[in-house]
């Protein structure tokens, strides 16, 4: 028997009708406790921490980034878009996020224009929100939104962005709360490396 | 968005409250709002059973707040927020009796000792009460019989008139639960 059911036993006999009573908490509490909190404010610093944090699981703090992007795959001739990178985003340690999810995010290119393609078909979206594409750099300080998810998994990157400064692959669900910040809450991650 | 009252909450109760932890954990502005309609009266009930009606007010108040202001420590899969919140509420009366004690009563170390032992087996009793109370009743007879009345899966299984497969799914289900409800995340 391990001591979890030890415990139980320990304390079910123990259980008497006081300890089912409830006392409701005065009305004015939630108030007070809502003037000293501000829900709605979403704490940027929340997505830093998580992502430092996320960054130390998974152990890929030190990881060297491809040179993508900015020239190094522009120049080439080829009618059709070019893969130029793929990474495996998953829900592995992030915390609130369902355990098991998984998918490959692929990084293409055609005359200079690049795309992201990730199907976010399989990932659940909790009640009342949706999911929204990030590019983030490694020490957390940038990042940037490739817009919500879109049914046919293609996300343009905007010109300018040195995918090596932001090598994270970032899916978060986002409350309809029009803040444009990340909310904290990522469900797939994945981080392009060689 | 979360329902607004616990009578709402309560309907596919498991699902509602896992859903609850993890929107809480990640900061989901209705999920406090949530987690209060819950949680509330369990924490105001513990902390009324061991402190004065001004006090249990205060800290009620403080434990949502220490638990909103610290949801990057608790993590969703490893336990219920229950058995966050009341570890953090039995960390706030334990502190509470100690200065108390240093600053007004002046008691003696083993006194305070003692009810500190006292409020932790309360917030355990008044733990696993609210656990039993997120289980089906079939499941929640099964493991008391086995638990608390110490029968064998076949003499529960005789008893209630249950196939005996059944009688083990429920009480490994429950047990499963009850863990979950249970798990202590001191932070």
């Amino acid at each position: 028997m391990d001591s979890f059911e030890q415990h139980l036993r320990d304390v079910l006999p123990q259980l008497t009708q006081a300890d089912h009573a409830r006392v409701e908490p005065p009305s004015a509490l939630w108030s007070a406790i809502e003037a000293a909190i501000d829900t709605k404010r979403v704490d940027t610093i929340d997505i830093h921490r998580r992502t430092r944090r996320w960054f130390a699981t998974v152990g890929v703090a030190a990881a060297v980034v491809l040179g993508l992007g900015a020239g190094v795959f522009a120049t080439r001739p080829s009618s059709g878009p070019i893969e130029v990178a793929s990474v495996r985003v998953s829900s592995d340690g992030l915390p609130g996020a369902p355990v098991g999810l998984a998918s490959v995010a692929r990084f293409t290119e055609k005359n200079s224009a690049r795309t992201l393609i990730l199907d976010t078909s399989d990932v659940p979206v909790p009640r009342g929100e949706y999911l929204e594409l990030w590019l983030i750099d490694t020490n957390v300080d940038k990042m940037v939104s490739l817009g919500a998810a879109r049914p046919d998994g293609r996300y343009s990157i905007p010109a300018g962005i040195n995918l090596a400064d932001y090598p994270v692959v970032d899916v978060s669900a986002e409350p309809l709360d029009g803040n444009p910040k990340h909310s904290g809450a990522s469900l797939l991650r994945g981080i392009v490396t060689v | 968005m979360f329902a607004r009252s616990p009578s709402e909450l309560n309907l596919p109760l498991m699902e509602s409250r896992q859903a609850l932890d993890h929107h809480f954990a990640s900061g989901h502005p209705d999920a406090m709002r949530a987690a209060f309609e819950l949680h509330g009266s369990l924490v105001h009930s513990l902390c009324r059973r061991t402190v004065n009606e001004h006090l249990a007010k205060d800290i009620t108040q403080e434990v949502f707040i220490a638990a909103w202001k610290n949801r990057d420590r608790y993590d969703p899969t490893k336990g219920a927020l229950a058995g966050w919140l009341v570890g953090i509420c039995r960390h706030k009366l334990i502190d509470m009796l100690r200065r108390e004690s240093r600053h007004v009563t002046a008691e003696p170390v083993e006194a305070v000792h003692a009810r500190s032992i006292s409020v932790t087996n309360l917030a355990d009793r008044m733990l696993l009460d609210d656990a039993l109370a997120t289980l089906p009743d079939r499941a929640r007879n099964m493991v008391q019989l086995a638990f608390l009345h110490d029968l064998t899966h076949e003499q529960i299984a005789e008893q209630t008139s249950t196939p005996l497969g059944t009688v083990k799914s429920d009480i490994r289900r429950g047990l499963e639960r009850l863990r979950h409800h249970l798990e202590r995340q001191d932070g």
